[in-house]
């Protein structure tokens, strides 16, 4: 069984956890872990890979930004971080859970109704999700993350209704656990995938009036971005009856990132720019500090919310 | 400049044997127009079967940037509208790309004639119910077009050649290319076909009263054969209908001519409304209730559905079959193993084990495994039909052979799972999984997955050791597919679910009505599953959104499986099914007389399935 065998050593190479400097030749294999050589029998064997035990607990490396730019005096963006690990049995899973919310200006209560956006949804995903897994009971949850996203989505557009009366909000929200990103959205912030290259892959449609235009051909997206109604959005938190949000949920992809911010960034800065800026650097609190910066440099003229989670390869 | 640029001719089109962006492989050129081609393709993503696609190619040979620029934008301007829009006789838009000077739309391939070609083939007029049948399609779809949120889109280009007419005889409407959202009062720039077109767009003017007219135009065309283009504009009313071709009858010309009217307020106030006008004048004319019969095939392809051959076993076959180098392998509830010709259903041999067979045979290394209910796993010489080994478990085996590393997984009553080495017949371990299990494992990156009877989905190493467990409320009857690092599995809790396959988390459920234990299979964004509700669905696979459901008439236990653009699925109500992939509609169904529990396979074009009416059956597809 030579392409068993073969197999076998290639799944367990690239397990093995080697000193960065080294390269990880087949040679330098056997004399790390002279186990694998070893085996004499001709037979299929069903067995794990032994180097498992070494494996560490890659975690999420988290960048945040925020500004209220150059032209405006307060503060109607919101932004929530936390990165930790859900304890399992016998493994830790990663979890994170980012969100950005964007509250209107033409609404009274735009700051107020971001905030409590923002607030709603982390406190529902986190006693739902996230502390079930640090107690000592064992309780399996019953309902999926979407579910877990969409209700937490619900609570703050019924908190908003209730106590930021006029207000809305854009919430463009990203869940991690393991592999799995589900992404929750309305209005238009944006999520980016970022692959290794620093090329960007939109994941969220804006609820744009705009954009819609821009989308049916009806404007160029030259014009899109001096169009005055381009803050305009069919879509938003706190806002109409029915109302839903988008959920989608896809797999993360190792080395990659994940770009999360406001439209003070996105529309200021082209997204060509942000690719230079995101290729510059593999920190991403530094990264977020460019942005922000380099969109004030640009006039600054909305408030800006940024996060970047990296994805440990 | 690139004046070194090889001059292009616009009929200059692809030959067959041209692969575009390594996926789409040209077949033939299925029409020519101003800007450049249409194709069928073949998508190289599916290289086990043939999934044509329509590619519709424009060449930009204009030097000028700005005016070069405003073709490629008009060029994605119909990605973009069609990429928006969800409506069965609307083409359905998988890519687009641009190469060098030409930009390519990749589209759902629509088999069947656009109405100028029907019309130019018809010999005599086309009967009146027939061209009512396609108008109340045609108003159905304009009025999804006219409702579409957040703004109403224009089609502005109703015309025959611009409908096509599918081999099931459905209406799909056809280039998007100046369909544009609305805007009340805006002055658009003047766009339309000559003919076709109503005064006011002349004016620049565009409402959905414009559509309202190019289809009284259009229904005008079908039933005079008088081409309005040959005509002075506008001059409708000069050729009645009735004076031309008198077997239309006065209800349908006068609905024609009030589409007609030059005045957009006097035409009907909307599409919906001019379809209740000729609703009401099959009523008056007694072709409504002829309406649904008209629906006849209209070309040789939709040819009856029939049997390349049928093999007839002693007992009920609830099972799938398994297809390897030309020859079928099922098992049937007369206790054998039979081995097929799969082109002439030829019997080649059987194995007789001591109890009847559910479980679909594996095969390995030119052996075939399977297990029954007389408690063994079997391994069987592929060409012979001898014996090589049985493995005895403790519970009859109605979970079928997973073969991966060397080895057969599968699940027995006897609450285990088993590994067993697959050339041997040795057991290299068991895993005690609390209660029956009757679902297939899979294998993925190492780890086993299979669900039990008590609703436990387990997640095992290689070695036997359990890495996670999922609880359903019911039994994972099914069994777990994987893609993407998630398993999918059906409960008879009712609920599809997909799983973190890491850890276990539900990322989605998606409710059905009833119990499932029909294995799901993915396509594309698309899962597609049934359910004792006697449904067979269609989910996205990122959202969890229904796309579609079709009814049968009795429980679905069956898995379904697509091919090309079909979902083949087969019901307890005796049938097997055919429906269109994106829609759900039915195709065909082909009726047995028995329930059909086990699932279809597709090898070489045809379809083989088995029946509880004791016969395997081959379909031509």
């Amino acid at each position: 069984m030579p392409s068993f065998f073969n197999n076998l050593f290639q799944k367990k190479s690239s397990k093995i956890i080697l000193p960065s400097k080294l390269d990880a030749t087949p040679e330098l294999l056997k004399s790390i872990n002279p186990g694998i050589v070893t085996i004499k029998t001709n037979e299929p064997v069903l067995s794990p890979s032994p180097t498992e035990v070494h494996l560490d607990v890659p975690q999420l490396i988290v960048g945040i930004a925020q500004s209220v730019g150059i032209q405006r005096d307060h503060n109607e963006d919101s932004l929530f971080t936390i990165t930790t690990n859900l304890i399992s049995n016998d493994k830790t899973i990663k979890f994170g859970l980012y969100i950005v919310a964007d509250g209107m200006g033409g609404h009274a209560n735009g700051e107020l109704a971001s905030s409590l956006a923002v607030k709603k949804l982390a406190s529902h995903v986190i006693n739902t999700l996230y502390l079930p897994s640090i107690s000592t009971s064992d309780n399996q949850l019953g309902i999926s993350i979407q579910e877990v996203m969409q209700a937490g989505v619900m609570h703050a557009h019924q908190s908003i209704k209730e106590n930021a009366a006029g207000g809305g909000t854009t919430l463009t929200a990203a869940l991690i656990l393991g592999d799995q990103m589900t992404i929750a959205h309305v209005g238009d912030s944006r999520a980016y995938f970022v692959d290794p290259g620093g090329n960007l892959q939109l994941l969220t449609h804006d609820h744009s009036l705009v954009k819609r235009l821009v989308e049916i051909g009806q404007i160029s997206p030259e014009q899109a971005s001096t169009h005055p109604n381009r803050n305009l959005l069919y879509r938003a938190l706190g806002q109409g009856e029915p109302f839903e949000p988008d959920i989608t949920s896809l797999q993360v992809c190792q080395g990659c990132e994940l770009l999360i911010c406001s439209d003070g960034l996105w529309g200021v800065i082209p997204e060509n720019d942000i690719t230079d800026i995101l290729r510059s650097s593999s920190e991403p609190q530094l990264v977020c500090q460019i942005l922000i910066d380099t969109a004030n440099a640009a006039g600054g003229p909305d408030n800006i919310s940024v996060i970047i989670v990296r994805f440990p390869k | 400049m690139a004046d070194s640029e090889r001059p292009r001719k616009q009929s200059d089109h692809l030959q067959p044997g041209v692969i575009l962006i390594n996926r789409y492989s040209i077949q033939s050129v299925v029409g020519v127009g101003g800007m450049g081609a249409v194709y069928c393709a073949r998508d190289l993503h599916f290289p086990n079967v043939v999934k044509r696609v329509a590619v519709k190619e424009m060449i930009n040979l204009v030097r000028d940037p700005v005016v070069r620029d405003t073709i490629v934008r008009n060029f994605e301007r119909e990605a973009n509208i069609l990429a928006t829009l969800n409506h069965p006789s609307i083409p359905r838009i998988y890519d687009y790309f641009s190469e060098d000077d030409r930009s390519y739309l990749i589209l759902e391939f629509i088999d069947g004639k656009d109405l100028e070609t029907i019309i130019l083939e018809t010999q005599d007029f086309l009967p009146e119910v027939q061209v009512l049948n396609w108008a109340i399609e045609l108003c159905d779809v304009i009025s999804y077009l006219h409702n579409y949120i957040p703004e109403p889109i224009i089609f502005r280009d109703i015309k025959p050649s611009n409908i096509m007419i599918n081999t099931h005889n459905h209406v799909e409407l056809v280039d998007f290319g100046i369909a544009k959202t609305f805007q009340p009062g805006q002055k658009g720039t003047m766009i339309g076909t000559e003919g076709y077109s109503p005064p006011e767009q002349y004016k620049g003017e565009t409402s959905q009263f414009a559509d309202i007219y190019a289809l009284g135009a259009t229904l005008h065309h079908l039933l005079t054969k008088r081409d309005p283009r040959l005509e002075p504009p506008f001059s409708f009313d000069e050729r009645k209908i009735r004076s031309i071709n008198p077997a239309v009858s006065g209800e349908l010309e006068a609905v024609i001519y009030t589409a007609l009217c030059y005045e957009p307020a006097k035409r009907y106030s909307s599409v919906e409304v001019m379809k209740e006008a000729l609703l009401a004048s099959a009523k008056k004319t007694g072709l409504l209730n002829k309406l649904p019969a008209a629906i006849k095939p209209l070309s040789h392809q939709t040819a009856e559905i029939s049997a390349a051959w049928k093999f007839e076993c002693e007992d009920e076959i609830r099972g799938t079959p398994t297809y390897f180098t030309g020859t079928i392998f099922i098992g049937a509830y007369d206790n054998n193993l039979y081995s097929l010709n799969a082109t002439n259903g030829e019997f080649i041999w059987k194995f007789a084990t001591e109890g009847g067979i559910v479980s679909r045979p594996a095969t390995y290394e030119g052996n075939i495994y399977i297990g029954s209910e007389d408690q063994r796993l079997y391994c069987i010489n592929m060409r012979s039909g001898q014996e090589i080994w049985s493995y005895y478990s403790n519970g009859p085996i109605r979970s079928s052979p997973f073969i991966a590393e060397g080895h057969v997984f599968f699940g027995s009553d006897d609450a285990y799972l088993h590994a067993v080495n697959a050339l041997s017949g040795r057991r290299s371990w068991k895993v005690d999984a609390g209660s029956a299990v009757r679902s297939t494992p899979v294998l993925v990156e190492d780890y086993v997955y299979f669900g039990t009877e008590a609703g436990d989905l387990f997640c095992v190493d290689l070695r036997g050791n359990v890495k996670w467990r999922f609880k359903a409320k019911r039994a994972l009857t099914s069994s777990p597919v994987y893609a993407n690092g998630i398993i999918y599995i059906s409960s008879v809790d009712t609920l599809l679910y997909a799983l973190d396959a890491k850890s276990g988390y539900i990322i989605w459920r998606f409710r059905m009505s009833k119990a499932s234990i029909s294995t799901p299979f993915i396509t594309d964004n698309f899962i597609f599953t049934g359910s004792v509700d006697s449904h067979i669905y269609c989910v996205d696979i990122h959202s969890a959104r229904e796309i579609w459901n079709f009814a049968t008439d009795n429980q679905v236990t069956s898995s379904p499986i697509t091919y090309q653009d079909s979902v083949y699925c087969g019901s307890v109500d005796g049938a097997m099914y055919c429906l269109e992939f994106r829609t759900g509609r039915l195709r065909w169904k082909y009726q047995t007389e028995g329930p059909i529990t086990g699932s279809p396979l597709i090898a070489n074009n045809l379809l083989y399935f088995g029946s509880n009416d004791h016969k395997i059956y081959a379909i031509v597809l």
